[in-house]
């Protein structure tokens, strides 16, 4: 550990959701994908609505929840209490505790507690034994938004670059500093989301300059990038797709690699979970034939579609 | 003349005529009529004074058998021989009627003749008249007394033995090299120049020698066909056979279709002299053995493929699509270490894409260096619908574990698999695989109940007090205490069980398939417990439930922590597990939830199940078997996971009572819930080394993904998840011996299951190491355990 930490801080802490490890879609390879918590941006169709909110968020699934029998005063707030057969929790009266008792007795998975504050020398420790298993092995970054942790983020990369992992990140792209980030990341993934600034403030509560100056930027240093669109049918489809083929076909970096994510609903749960609303209600996905179309399309444009 | 004849074409053509011909053959009669033409022999023999020694008896009824054996060469065939007489129909257990409360721990020698349903040429009358003659065999005698002696514990499968027939590896090397008059000059000169065993040496020359007349009589019939044959090009055929029949395996081999023809009735002589349903004979490196006669055939390789799949045919059985367990393997580390892959290995590799049946099974051994070009010739076939062919073998640690098993450094390279996984040397070891059997989660019911069974209420196992154990288990510690006090209790009890069945075995020797298994040399028989005919000698014993008891001592050890925050104790685990949970919900949810398991490759329930792995891989390691040689460990299960699985009450690890057990060494199935990577690291923490008898986990491959890759990327792909599971990325990794895999989404087999009528083609699909056609396979079997282990969280790359 002394090492290490002449190289990087093992101690410096961030929020993250979980580590999932083994992936095959966030970047070449196989990889472990850590999802940072906290989100600058409120996209209305957002499939982890549990990752917007800065620190633990109590997901809420059932009405009736399920604890042990022992667990008679789970909350020292009186925020849950007896009814029926099971239990019931008064959002109102939550003090969202760091303890977070009621997690430690609550079964069935009726509650989910999301968010934990984590250090780097813990993620490494996770994580080292698959980068012995795979030599390429990987880590992408993800959220959340990772950029909204930023020295916490700069630490871990610092981390992982020191440990030979290959790097990629997953960000909306807004943060002014992400440029400093380059020099640690093998792989940018950029979502781009809207093209139009009107609407991505609409549909994200953000400005999208910084994300298409980022985009730019990258380009311009000719560094590993893909563009991610999450395909919204009805919201940033049709002419939104086109010109973004547009924009990037004009910001003439041959390399460049666009990933097309089909819209899905799997978020809704949650969304509920954490009494939210979600007014994407009515959208249904894609259906498969348009989504060849789109890519079609961008090829058109001589952008490279990766295939998912 | 071969390679004018044998267009590819045409061959390519007469697979279709015999893969029709075996779907009629709905009965398989041979190795009855073989019975009784052994029976009405015996009466004979009995009738004269002469005594002969058991293995004489063993040679004289051989070659009456096959002297009176009706043959003939079904159309298609461009070979003599057929394996249709050694086996039974059904008979297996994951066959179609098969029904998991079906089992009763007890496998009755003559059960067997209720396979042959009566009719007009088989009247009741004249089956039972050979069962009952058979009954009175000594050896029958000696096995069902093994079963009544064992009854109340194998009934319920604490353990469960068996007598071992086929399972090994013979060497025919030699017939092919220098023909089999060559092997009885041999025998000759052994004879004259030993003092003892010369009736032994009488009785393999006369074993050997029955090759030549079973030879001699397709010979006879080719001719007789060839005659009365229309069709030109197929007399030509018929000629040739005859003209072969003539030379080999008299004579050496001197090309491909002749080195095939030769091995073929060799192993036809060896299937008879163990009828019926000598199991998982297996025939090691093929590429190795037919490599030096495709290099003197003047053939093209599609040539080579098509006769290649021809030879293939003769391993299937009639109509039968179902666990015969003959292994067939390409690929590894030959001498000094160098890689062993040639043309011949690739010419297989083709004939089995080509020909995507149940048997025999195609294995391929690989290691960190093997080449690229055999990962892409595999990928050629293995990810189409319908395939999941080969298993993967990894030399690397199979060689550790034959070291284990004393197997020399010199014979390390020349392994091969038998049956479904298990590791043998050809041609040198007789290692008894599937002897014994070992459940370890109903050593751990009846450890928790003081020896009464949660299934049946009947006292099967010691009291507490019969053991010794003079207080009742209050602490993790004393669970695991009185669990292996009750499994050394019961092992030395399956060992004698084991041992009597290897006893009464012996009574049957078997001087032809010993020829070729070194007794040549030491003139004793394979199955001579007293002398040993064979240099390396086991027996296996699988090891069921690993997962389920190593998961229980976990929920044992974190309830003594945790268990007063919850409101929880050992005793209402104990209650609940009896309760098969019922009113045991909430405690049932929180073993689930809340407490770790193996294969998350998280410390304490992977060290959990290291330690137990350990600890019993010594103690069946250290048990010796008749022929005074060690017992082999192996953790695989071969379905039996959710027949042992039926005979069990709930377990501690939250499992209900009659649910199948865990698979293999794999952790419990939906589990997993960290990935399949994790699941590997969780596996990479236990010993191999000292599952000297193999071990078995199950993967699949995510079709979705993989078909869309090209070739090259697929191979690629394909490497890399081998180097993955099997350590190799690692100077001294320690990855599993064996690992397969199902190339399928649940979606699929759900329809395959529903609808089989809609599948014209055989669905390969891959169980434990046996070949089966899902179209044909026990819906028990399909929906509650292969289905559950496509989970895609915790088995699919």
């Amino acid at each position: 550990m002394v090492t290490e930490t002449l190289k990087y801080n093992a101690h410096q802490t961030g929020m993250i959701m979980n580590i999932e490890h083994g992936s095959v879609k966030d970047g070449p390879g196989w990889r472990s994908v850590i999802y940072f918590k906290g989100c600058n941006f409120r996209c209305l169709w957002c499939g982890a609505p549990e990752s917007i909110e800065f620190g633990k968020s109590l997901l809420i699934y059932s009405k009736h929840l399920k604890f042990v029998k022992t667990a008679s005063k789970v909350c020292k707030h009186n925020a849950i209490s007896k009814k029926d057969n099971g239990f019931v929790i008064d959002v109102k009266k939550c003090r969202k505790c760091s303890s977070y008792d009621c997690i430690k007795f609550v079964l069935d998975g009726s509650m989910e507690l999301v968010g934990k504050e984590t250090d780097i020398g813990k993620i490494i420790e996770e994580i080292i034994p698959y980068k012995d298993l795979i030599n390429d092995y990987g880590v992408t970054i993800s959220g959340g938004e990772p950029t909204c942790q930023f020295p916490f983020l700069i630490e871990l990369l610092r981390a992982l670059r020191y440990n030979g992992f290959h790097t990629a990140i997953e960000t909306n792209a807004s943060s002014p500093r992400l440029l400093e980030l380059i020099k640690y990341l093998n792989l940018v993934i950029c979502d781009l989301k809207q093209i139009d600034d009107k609407k991505h403030r609409k549909q994200t509560g953000f400005t999208n300059k910084m994300v298409l100056e980022n985009i730019r930027s990258i380009a311009e240093k000719k560094h590993p990038m893909w563009i991610r669109i999450p395909v919204v049918p009805g919201i940033n489809d049709n002419k939104n797709l086109e010109n973004t083929a547009s924009f990037l076909s004009d910001i003439n970096y041959p390399e460049l690699k666009v990933e097309l994510l089909q819209y899905h609903r799997m978020g809704i749960s949650k969304w509920k979970a954490l009494r939210k609303r979600y007014s994407l209600e009515h959208v249904i996905p894609p259906a498969k034939k348009k989504f060849s179309k789109y890519a079609n399309m961008f090829a058109k444009y001589g952008i490279q579609v990766i295939k998912t | 003349m071969m390679e004018h004849l044998f267009n590819a074409k045409r061959l390519n053509k007469y697979i279709d005529v015999i893969q029709k011909d075996n779907k009629k053959r709905y009965r398989l009669d041979g190795w009855f009529l073989a019975k009784e033409i052994q029976m009405k022999k015996l009466q004979e023999m009995k009738k004269n004074s002469k005594k002969h020694s058991s293995a004489m008896t063993q040679s004289m009824l051989l070659e009456e058998t096959v002297e009176k054996l009706p043959l003939s060469i079904r159309g298609g065939r461009i070979f003599a021989g057929t394996e249709d007489d050694a086996f039974a129909r059904s008979y297996a257990l994951i066959n179609p009627s098969f029904r998991v409360e079906a089992f009763e721990g007890y496998c009755e020698e003559e059960a067997v003749y209720s396979d042959i349903k009566p009719n007009k040429e088989f009247p009741k009358s004249r089956i039972e008249k050979v069962r009952g003659f058979w009954a009175n065999h000594p050896f029958s005698k000696g096995i069902n007394r093994v079963y009544e002696n064992a009854r109340d514990e194998t009934r319920e499968v604490v353990y469960f033995v068996e007598r071992v027939t086929g399972h090994t590896i013979p060497r025919f090397d030699d017939v092919l090299k220098h023909g089999m008059e060559h092997i009885i000059e041999k025998c000759k000169n052994q004879k004259s120049k030993c003092k003892e065993n010369k009736d032994y040496y009488n009785a393999m020359i006369k074993a050997t020698g029955t090759v030549l007349r079973l030879t001699a009589r397709y010979k006879d019939l080719a001719d007789k066909m060839a005659k009365k044959e229309k069709d030109n090009a197929r007399k030509k055929e018929l000629k040739l056979i005859a003209q072969t029949c003539k030379k080999i395996p008299r004579g050496p081999a001197e090309n491909l279709y002749e080195a095939f023809q030769a091995y073929i009735l060799c192993w036809q002589v060896m299937n008879l002299e163990q009828l019926p349903n000598p199991f998982a004979f297996s025939v090691g490196n093929l590429d190795r053995i037919m490599r030096p006669y495709y290099i003197k055939s003047k053939i093209s390789k599609e040539q080579a493929v098509q006769i290649t799949r021809h030879f293939l045919t003769f391993f299937e059985v009639g109509d039968r699509n179902w666990a015969i367990s003959q292994n067939i393997m390409v690929g590894g580390l030959g001498k000094g270490k160098k890689d062993s892959t040639n043309d011949m290995s690739n010419i297989i590799i083709d004939a089995f894409r080509q020909f995507p049946y149940s048997q025999p099974n195609l294995s391929v051994r690989v290691h960190e260096k093997s080449p690229l070009r055999l990962y892409e010739a595999i990928s050629k076939g293995m990810f189409s619908f319908g395939m999941s062919s080969p298993s993967f073998f990894n030399d690397r640690m199979q060689y550790k574990m034959l070291k284990t098993k004393g197997v020399e450094k010199e014979d390390l390279h020349k392994y091969g698999i038998a049956g479904c996984q298990e590791p043998l040397i050809p041609g040198l070891d007789s290692s008894n695989t599937t002897n014994s059997w070992l459940n370890l989660a109903k050593v751990l019911e009846l450890a928790l109940t003081e020896g009464k069974s949660l299934i049946s209420g009947k006292q099967i196992g010691p009291t507490y007090k019969k053991l010794g154990i003079t207080k009742c288990p209050k602490t993790a510690d004393d669970i695991k205490h009185t669990f292996y006090r009750y499994l050394e209790y019961f092992v030395p009890r399956m060992v004698k069980a084991a041992n009597a069945c290897t006893e009464a075995l012996s009574l049957l020797p078997v001087p032809f398939a010993s020829a070729f298994m070194g007794s040549i040399n030491t003139g004793v028989d394979m199955r001579n417990i007293m002398k040993r005919g064979t240099k390396y000698n086991g027996s296996g014993c699988l090891i069921h439930g690993l997962a389920n008891v190593c998961d229980s001592f976990t929920t044992f050890k974190w309830i003594g922590k945790n268990g007063k925050d919850y409101g929880y104790d050992f005793k209402e685990i104990i209650n609940a597990v009896r309760h098969n949970f019922k009113g045991y919900k909430e405690l049932r949810s929180i073993i689930l939830d809340k407490i770790p398991k193996y294969g998350q490759n998280i410390a304490e329930p992977d060290n959990e199940a290291r330690e137990l792995q350990i600890k019993v891989s010594k103690l069946i390691n250290s048990q010796k078997n008749s022929f005074r040689r060690n017992f082999a460990s192996d953790f695989s299960t071969p379905s039996t996971n959710q027949l042992y699985g039926f005979w069990v009450g709930a377990t501690p690890d939250g499992r209900l009572s009659r649910a199948p057990l865990a698979f293999g060494m794999d952790p419990s199935v939906g589990v997993s819930k960290k990935g399949l990577l994790a699941r590997v690291l969780s596996a990479h923490k236990l010993e191999f080394e000292l599952m000297s008898g193999g071990a078995a986990s199950s993967m699949s491959i995510n079709p979705d993904r993989i078909r869309k890759m090209p070739i090259s990327e697929q191979a690629q792909y394909l490497k890399k998840v081998i180097d993955v599971i099997f350590d190799f990325n690692k100077k001294n990794g320690n990855g599993p011996p064996y690992v397969y895999f199902n190339v399928y989404s649940p979606k699929e087999l759900l329809d395959v299951a529903k609808h089989p009528e809609r599948y014209l083609n055989p669905v390969i699909l891959r169980i434990h190491g046996q070949y089966v056609d899902a179209r044909h396979l026990s819906p028990d079997i399909l929906l509650n355990d292969v289905i559950p282990k496509l989970d895609p969280m915790s088995t699919s790359f």
